[in-house]
């Protein structure tokens, strides 16, 4: 027997299932080949119920939908394969063509086969409900956990239009579900009505859920899933390339894993005397991957101050008059007044570990298309130009490295001494941070900076922009160039050549000019390439390398040559500088340029943390010419995540309200707003229905009261129907009222003699008074028999759990069963 | 041409049945129904329903194996009857054993020539008595077959161009075997619908068979007289209160008309029933209900008794072999309605 071609189940179901080959089609196909498969959906849908509906065998129709999607591979693959289709079509439509077939004999053969099997095979449904479900849920799966910016191109739809995209995936799912019950319902024939009403009720809850409790919020804290776990540390591991702190596994060996053990051997030679008793135990006892306050700096402190054997106080920690080089409350005013100190801790340890981390930073959006002409955009924090002995440090004079900001920009601050020259080209960008930083960064020889209202306080922790001068110059004019500045006084100049009592380095800067080409040989620009391509060959990345002797940068540069790029930076700092080539270390982060991939956002990750040697030219000013080792012995970092540097990027542009504006902000849609009185009316109707529903029960019930004669037989069953209703007991669909009364005998007998009442009074005659009738006595038909009758019933249904007559009792619908 | 009996057969009957006249025909269907339960055992609902079919004045095609009783139950109903009019020459009970040689006038009798009066006589076939048992009514020619339709559906028969009349009380038990179909004539629709019921008898269950092997003496006894029999008379007369004295509502008439209509709009039924198939079951409801100490007839006649007089009248589409559970489907949508009607204000 076939069943009812139903015009509407049909419908719904090439709906979603047409919806479903879109989702899948989305991630994978351009705009055709959506399109294709979309309407190949609709039509396997249609064909798929048709053929199952012939008598054709089921085999033969699966092999059929087999055949035809391998058939339209084929034909596509002809098309492409051979000379002369694209000849023919041009080559664009060849290929487009062959996407259409492609996609539409994919989908068509699988929605079709699919189909078929399900009318005849009622489990397969399941197989075809789940698919489409599968495939809707595969597109919503990197929602999960709150990952707002999948899919992207609903999210970016939404947050376009000012919606929260939380509400759009709910509304879908919710939809969805809607959708796939309805089509289940639709398969069950019986009970079509009440399966919908359950439906119709969860969906009800459903919203009076969203609107009472809300949608799922995500915790800030969390990042949005944006970055990893480690972040919230890194977060304020501020000072220049701030490492992150090292994940118990690749802490350093002697690290401050132990409080008791490496603390006093690391701080007996410079340690002990100092006045920091109380901090460094709190630093180490905080375990070092999460540590909320110090930054990354303190935590290392210990066992680096120990091993460099430093004869300055730890910066980071410092106290009393000492100016914090770290730290984040005195770094600017502190500048000139204490005797000169590391800014921050040993070179060997800066960096160890802390570029491993993928997860964003902060993101930079040019505002105009600049092209650096190293391709790396060099985004500089902070200069280390001081020597102390050990190591390249920021300075202490008042009068150098004037070219940067040392706090966050409260109003537009322009830089003390910015390299204001012509041949350079003015960028500005804005600076959203993900999480925060002890001070600003902005692209190398910055002018000014300018604090920008945080275009999205639940992500962003901090905005501003900065306006650069960056280089223009390429680094083939920079030859023939002197070196320095000539406003400079002696002092200053003779402060950028500062450089190790080691005289190994002097000479293995000679030993490198000596190999030159004399052509270039006094042209200092190409010495510190020279340097630079020696660096280049010979040395090797690692950022496991730790160097922890007396001198790192000659233990690096004469020992094992394996280092990273602050040992890198610090060789060819030094090196030049024993050339009479004044430079400096630079530090921040580095992005190449294909990470933009074109557009103007760039998210700047902890891993893109980087120092780099400067050195200063004349008429150009610091010129940022990096060591790029052929050798990494690392793994490279994970490559940029495009999505998330859109929407990050979408996200920082996205300017906030303006508070001082008159204007009122754009309204957005408040879910809550306009949903909270429909759920008070729906509240409210559902209540007064409730006190309906009482109120007829109780009316049915007392009813027998008030009948008349002629009535009763109707109204006075009507009660025992209600009273049977409530223990459970109902009359089946078709069932005759004799037939209910015999079934349920056994229970309740009085109802039979009830039914025959009432029967005859419906559908016979009534009897003359007085006249003895043929029919089997069913007694007086007055009110008192069937109140009395009535009562019996209400006795014999005492039988019945008494949980039963108590929810019976309560269930406002019962009567509503009762027919 | 004179016929030789008016109204009901000779049997003075009121006009409207009292309760005097129906307990009487109650007490017709109580003598009968002992009488028969006493010769057939295990066999009470073919019982019921053969003595609601001779109450309302229709005929019944029993379709039973060999050997399950059906002889029996039909002389015993011959038995159970007593003939008040010996003056006519119609006996109580008579066996047609069909075969495919019969002729019509082996049914209904012929001329026969007296050399005495050089005159053509009468000689009655058959068919002249009150109780006509046929039986495998299917294994004889059409021709035959048409005979008996005549005389069933009109209750006369046609010798010599000349039209005799019937007993009033002429009621045929008629069987077929479902099975052995070899050189049979199937009963044609037109002539199956001479058949108020048409009852498939199954075997009966084992303690009935157990009674009955136990009381085999007994049974071919047969009852006998120790039961007391009911008239010719007495039956055409309750018939009469059937007719007048049980209260059919307009509501069971819907529920008919519903019910004819859902067998002709489904797509499993070609031929749904027809109006005299509707007709034909209104006397059986209220005899139904007479049975059942009831003035009015109720669902439940309907119910019990579709399947017995709608089963053999549908014609079904191919593919379709339970016809009863096709019939108890087209009830549901009707009854439904009924029950509901009497909810109804």
């Amino acid at each position: 027997m076939k069943p009812k071609l139903r015009v509407g189940t049909l419908a719904l179901r090439a709906f979603s299932v047409a919806v479903a080959a879109m989702c899948i089609a989305w991630g994978v196909a351009p705009g055709v080949g959506i399109a294709s498969a979309t309407i190949a959906a609709i039509l396997a849908v249609v064909i798929g119920q048709l053929l199952g509906r012939t008598r054709l065998r089921l085999p033969v129709l699966l092999l059929l939908a087999v055949l035809l999607g391998i058939g339209g591979f084929w034909i596509a693959g002809l098309l492409t394969n051979y000379e002369g289709p694209p000849r023919a079509l041009g080559t664009g439509a060849a290929m487009r063509l062959a996407m259409v077939l492609r996609f539409g004999a994919a989908s068509f053969a699988v929605v079709a086969a699919l189909r078929a099997v399900a009318t005849r095979r009622p489990f397969a449904l399941i197989l075809e409900l789940s698919a489409i479900a599968g495939s809707i849920a595969y597109v919503f799966a990197a929602h999960r956990d709150g990952i707002i910016s999948r899919p992207l191109w609903l999210s970016d739809w939404a947050w376009e239009r000012g919606i929260d995209p939380v509400h759009v995936f709910l509304v879908l799912g919710g939809a969805a579900v809607v959708v796939l019950g309805l089509l289940l319902i639709a398969e069950a024939e019986e009970r079509r009505g009440s399966a919908a009403a359950v439906l119709a009720l969860f969906a009800v809850l459903g919203v009076v859920l969203v609107v009472l409790i809300g949608p799922p919020k995500v915790d800030v804290d969390d990042q949005l899933g944006l970055t990893g776990p480690s972040d919230s540390a890194s977060a304020s591991a501020s000072a220049a390339p701030g490492p992150p702190p090292a994940p118990p596994t690749s802490a350093n060996p002697d690290g401050g894993k132990e409080d008791g053990g490496p603390k006093p051997q690391n701080e007996q030679p410079d340690g002990g005397p100092k006045p920091k008793n109380d901090k460094p135990d709190g630093g180490d006892e905080q375990p070092q991957n999460n540590q909320p306050d110090g930054g990354g700096e303190q935590p290392q402190k210990p066992d680096g101050g120990g091993e460099s054997q430093n004869d300055k106080p730890d910066g980071g920690q410092s106290d009393g008059g000492q100016s914090d080089g770290g730290g984040k409350d005195d770094g600017g005013d502190g500048g000139g007044t204490p005797p000169p100190q590391p800014a921050s801790e040993d070179l060997e340890n800066e960096r160890e570990e802390s570029q491993q981390s993928p997860s964003p930073m902060a993101i930079v959006l040019l505002e105009s298309d600049y092209s650096p002409p190293s391709e790396v955009y060099y985004f500089r924090q902070e200069a280390w130009s001081q020597w102390n002995g050990t190591k390249l440090v920021r300075t202490s004079r008042a009068d150098v490295d004037l070219d940067g900001l040392d706090l966050f920009p409260s109003e537009n601050t322009p830089v003390a001494e910015p390299i204001d020259i012509a041949d350079r080209e003015k960028v500005s960008a804005k600076v959203a941070l993900l999480v925060d930083h002890t001070r600003p960064f902005a692209l190398e020889s910055p002018i000014a900076m300018k604090p920008l209202r945080n275009p999205n306080p639940q992500r962003f922790v901090r905005a501003y922009t900065f306006e650069s001068h960056a280089q223009k110059v390429k680094y083939k004019d920079l030859r023939g160039r002197k070196v320095g500045n000539p406003k400079w006084s002696p002092e200053v100049a003779a402060y950028y050549l500062q450089t190790s009592s080691d005289p190994r380095f002097a000479e293995l800067a000679k030993q490198i000019v000596s190999r030159m080409n004399p052509k270039g040989k006094d042209d200092p620009f190409l010495q510190a390439v020279a340097v630079k391509l020696h660096l280049d060959d010979n040395f090797k990345y690692s950022r496991k390398e730790k160097h922890n002797a007396d001198d790192p940068t000659a233990d690096f540069l004469f020992g094992n040559k394996i280092g990273y790029c602050v040992h890198f930076a610090h060789a060819a700092v030094l090196l030049w500088r024993s050339l009479g080539l004044p430079s400096r270390v630079g530090t921040g982060y580095a992005i190449e340029e294909k990470n933009r991939q074109g557009g103007s956002a760039m998210m700047i990750r902890g891993a893109d943390a980087h120092a780099w040697p400067e050195l200063y030219i004349e008429g150009v000013g610091w010129v940022v010419l990096d060591i790029t080792p052929h050798e990494n012995l690392d793994e490279n970092p994970p490559p940029v995540d495009e999505d998330l540097q859109r929407l990050l990027g979408e996200m920082a542009r996205e300017l906030p309200p303006d508070p001082a504006q008159t204007e009122p902000p754009k309204e957005r849609p408040d879910l809550k707003k306009w949903l909270r009185p429909i759920v008070m009316f729906l509240l409210s109707s559902i209540a007064s229905l409730i006190g309906l529903l009482y109120l007829a029960k109780i009316w049915r019930r007392a009813a027998p009261l008030f009948a008349g004669p002629n009535e009763l037989p109707r109204v006075a069953y009507r009660t025992s129907l209600d009273l049977l209703s409530e223990a459970g007991l109902v009359r089946d669909r078709g069932e005759t009222r004799e037939a209910f009364a015999k079934r349920v005998s056994d229970r309740v007998p009085t109802f039979e003699t009830l039914t025959a009442m009432h029967l005859s009074g419906r559908l016979g005659t009534q009897p003359a008074p007085g006249e003895p009738g043929f029919a089997e006595n069913l007694g007086e038909r007055t009110r008192e028999a069937w109140a009395a009758k009535l009562l019996v019933l209400r006795t014999e249904l005492l039988k019945t759990p008494a949980w039963r007559r108590f929810l019976g009792f309560l269930n406002p619908l019962s009567f509503l069963r009762s027919r | 041409m004179v016929m030789e009996s008016s109204g009901y057969g000779g049997v003075e009957i009121a006009r409207t049945a009292s309760a005097a006249d129906l307990q009487a025909a109650y007490g017709v269907y109580q003598k009968l129904y002992q009488r028969l339960a006493g010769a057939v055992r295990g066999r009470d609902d073919v019982i019921d329903v053969l003595l609601i079919a001779l109450l309302s004045d229709g005929h019944v095609l029993l379709e039973d194996y060999p050997g399950s009783g059906k002889t029996t139950l039909a002389k015993a109903l011959g038995d159970a009857i007593t003939d008040d009019r010996p003056e006519d020459d119609i006996v109580a009970f008579r066996r047609i054993q069909f075969t495919p040689d019969m002729l019509p006038s082996d049914v209904t009798g012929t001329l026969v020539f007296d050399p005495n009066t050089a005159q053509f006589s009468f000689r009655a076939g058959p068919i002249f008595a009150h109780i006509v048992l046929a039986d495998e009514i299917n294994r004889t020619s059409p021709k035959v077959q048409s005979a008996m339709l005549e005389a069933m559906g009109e209750k006369q028969v046609t010798v010599d161009n000349k039209t005799r009349r019937l007993d009033d009380l002429f009621f045929v038990v008629a069987t077929q075997n479902p099975l052995d179909l070899v050189g049979t004539f199937p009963l044609p629709a037109a002539q199956l619908d001479r058949f108020l019921f048409k009852v498939r008898m199954r075997h009966i269950d084992r303690t009935s068979e157990l009674n009955v092997l136990a009381n085999v003496r007994a049974i071919k006894a047969g009852v006998g007289d120790s039961m007391p029999r009911v008239t010719r008379s007495e039956i055409i007369r309750a018939r009469a209160a059937i007719e007048t004295g049980i209260f059919v509502a307009p509501a069971i008439h819907e529920c008919l008309v519903d019910i004819a209509g859902a067998t002709r709009s489904t797509e499993h039924i070609l031929q749904g029933l027809s109006t005299r198939a509707l007709v034909l079951l209104l006397p059986a409801l209220q005899a139904r209900a007479l049975a059942r100490r009831r003035e009015h007839v109720i669902a439940e006649d309907i119910e019990a008794l579709a399947p017995y007089a709608f089963a053999h009248r549908l014609e079904t589409a191919p593919g379709v072999d339970d016809v009863v559970s096709l019939v108890r489907t087209c009830l549901q949508g009707p009854m439904e309605r009924l029950a509901r009607g009497t909810m109804r204000r």
